[in-house]
């Protein structure tokens, strides 16, 4: 299969000094296209960084990352934000939808970033607004909606400008049950269509709905292994 | 330039969004540019009344006086043989008569009115061009009158009216005057239309008070003052273009008259270097006055960062979300600068309507109050000049707080609560 994501001893220090807090540790790390990966580990285990430095918010402090073919370890901000805008699509735990915009427009926000024209954005919004079964909401505000509707715009924005990566951090933190299932569900058709999806979380359960799981604790990968492995284990 | 819309776009919709406080953040603006429009619209409508005012009344009027530094030993003043001489060997001089302030305050009585103040005016019969106003009857007094000290006079329209109820068949009418204690009469010889501009009438005093016009001489033959010499005099040209040329020839016959040539003794004023003078000043004042309203426009940008400040600070996480989806530094910043022109450039247009309407309103209403004759005028280059300011007020005073946003690092923005 081929390597969409190489990590090589990628470090992460937060105050570097006497103090200093190794939040990565030589962590090396291969996601292929396609996989459906879940990364978990308490908190302060060093998740977030991790997932800050895949979805090209961060750079690390060394080590390399080749991302889709390019080295992205060492860019620039404006180049971060180019590569996070063609790569990756993003759905976080407090869904971070823009208050002010209709859910159409939330959407849309990418693709505008991209330059892509107004028909052609709004086309491809509605087309992933009805994905997520919320073709009948796209002029509500996120006000105006439940947690689990939020969610759904989301990951219609994630989706709308066909990302190769989708990269979820804990997207199921603030839902209740029947929305969580929901989500999970989208999660897993959107992998079936042959999406790379990455999913942070500190819920084994929900982990346990990935192919493979990515074990984090402080700061390093403690395990890998895919679910069936973990099966035959048990 | 597609992408350029979207932000203004977007910086319209936040601006709907938060209403009451853009329109408090533009009120600075608002007032500033309209301020400024109206100061300077208003500026010019004067400065045109007064000006055209000015120029009917003294334009191609040269004073000529003597410098008293210079005076010394060798003293004198003017008299009517040097007048004559001018008037005979100067070229375009329509007349000249003595000069400043040869005004008395007599009470006057006429069938109509008993002892009723009056202004008379004293001069030759080249005062008519003073204060040129048309004659409506009769005729103004002549050389032959001033030469002789006739006890004739000339009114206005108005004073006419107060001294007789009427301007109809009043020449030849006497008016008692009474001036020091002495009683004179003096035929009407002709009547003057009443001047419309109150610029005129400020000057003369003619719509306050009964405006008379005689010969000099006739002071000395009723009232025993006698005039036959002057501090100075005036110099009625037949067009201002020929100011100059009079000025340097008048110079030349009085320095060889009194035998002080080159010594500059005598000082000419041109009534043009003088209406000049006066525009200048008023420039200066407006010029001033703008300045001031400028300062408002200043506190109004000053307000504009304030609120764009607090825009950023409540926004960081929308600026973090923008981020991570792809936002580049610029596109944030346009963003900003975007609604922070917006701010300025609504501001700036709500200015300026009000600025061309109150100068409008002002200006009618200063001329229904008859305080002054003006009539407001709105330029182009003062509409474009006020609009390119308020919006460069508005992207000056963005820069600092959207370079704020555009900097902040999208971890730290998406983590803001």
């Amino acid at each position: 299969m081929e390597a969409l994501i190489t990590i090589r001893d990628m470090c992460k220090i937060y105050n570097p000094g006497e103090n200093e807090v190794r939040a990565l540790d030589h962590i090396n790390l291969t996601i292929n296209r396609g996989e459906y990966v879940a990364i978990i580990g308490q908190s302060g285990s060093g998740k977030s960084t991790l997932m800050n430095m895949l979805g090209c918010l961060d750079v690390p402090t060394s080590g390399d990352y080749y991302l889709n073919g390019s080295d992205v370890a060492s860019l620039e901000d404006d180049e971060l934000s180019d590569i996070r805008n063609h790569e990756i699509g993003f759905i976080f735990q407090g869904f971070n939808l823009i208050a002010g915009l209709t859910a159409l427009e939330n959407v849309e926000l990418p693709l505008m970033y991209r330059g892509v024209s107004k028909t052609k954005r709004e086309k491809l919004s509605i087309d992933a607004l009805n994905k997520v079964g919320l073709g009948k909401r796209m002029t509500h505000k996120p006000a105006e909606m439940s947690g689990g509707q939020q969610q759904r715009v989301a990951i219609a924005r994630a989706i709308a400008q066909a990302p190769p990566i989708i990269l979820a951090d804990e997207p199921t933190g603030n839902l209740d049950t029947h929305s969580t299932k929901e989500i999970i569900t989208i999660l897993k058709e959107l992998h079936k269509e042959g999406r790379t999806v990455i999913l942070i979380t500190h819920d084994n359960e929900i982990a346990a709905q990935a192919k493979r799981v990515v074990k984090i604790r402080d700061g390093k990968i403690e395990k890998d292994y895919s679910n069936e492995d973990e099966g035959e284990e048990q | 330039m597609a992408q350029f819309m979207e932000y203004v776009k977007m910086a319209l919709q936040n601006l709907r969004s938060n209403k009451g406080r853009s329109l408090l953040t533009m009120l600075g603006i608002i007032i500033g540019i309209s301020s400024v429009i109206m100061i300077i619209s208003i500026g010019n409508g004067v400065k045109g009344s007064i000006s055209a005012d000015l120029n009917k009344m003294s334009s191609g009027q040269i004073g000529v006086s003597v410098d008293e530094t210079k005076k010394k030993d060798n003293a004198f003043y003017f008299n009517q043989v040097d007048m004559d001489t001018i008037e005979n060997n100067v070229s375009h001089v329509k007349g000249v008569t003595p000069g400043s302030n040869y005004r008395f305050w007599p009470t006057v009585t006429s069938p109509k009115a008993t002892n009723q103040e009056a202004m008379l005016y004293v001069g030759t019969e080249a005062f008519q061009y003073a204060y040129p106003q048309p004659i409506m009857k009769g005729a103004y007094f002549t050389k032959e009158d001033v030469d002789s000290g006739a006890p004739v006079c000339v009114l206005t329209e108005m004073g006419a009216r107060t001294l007789f109820g009427t301007t109809d068949n009043i020449i030849g009418m006497p008016i008692e005057i009474n001036l020091w204690g002495m009683t004179a009469d003096l035929t009407v010889v002709g009547i003057e239309k009443d001047s419309e501009s109150s610029t005129m009438n400020m000057m003369t005093g003619a719509n306050q008070t009964i405006m008379i016009q005689s010969p000099y001489t006739m002071m000395s033959t009723l009232f025993g003052w006698e005039m036959d010499e002057f501090d100075s005099f005036f110099i009625f040209s037949e067009a201002p273009e020929y100011s100059k040329t009079i000025s340097t020839s008048v110079v030349k016959i009085l320095e060889a008259r009194y035998d002080v040539r080159g010594e500059g003794f005598f000082i000419i004023n041109n009534s043009d270097d003088s209406l000049g003078q006066i525009l200048d000043i008023l420039s200066y004042i407006t010029i001033f006055i703008v300045f001031v309203a400028s300062i408002s426009l200043l506190v109004g940008g000053i307000g504009v960062m304030n609120i764009m400040l607090v825009s950023v600070t409540e926004r960081t996480q929308e600026i973090g979300i923008r981020k991570a989806l792809g936002a580049k530094t610029n596109a944030i910043m346009t963003q900003f600068l975007a609604e922070a022109a917006m701010i300025t450039l609504v501001g700036g247009i709500i200015g300026i309507f009000l600025g061309v309407l109150g100068a409008f309103g002002i200006c009618s209403l200063l001329t229904s109050l008859k305080v002054l004759e003006c009539s407001a005028k709105v330029t182009f280059s003062t509409v474009l000049i006020a609009s390119v300011f308020s919006s460069a007020v508005g992207i000056f005073f963005g820069i600092y707080p959207a370079k704020k946003a555009a900097r902040l690092s999208p971890i730290e923005a998406l983590r803001h609560e």
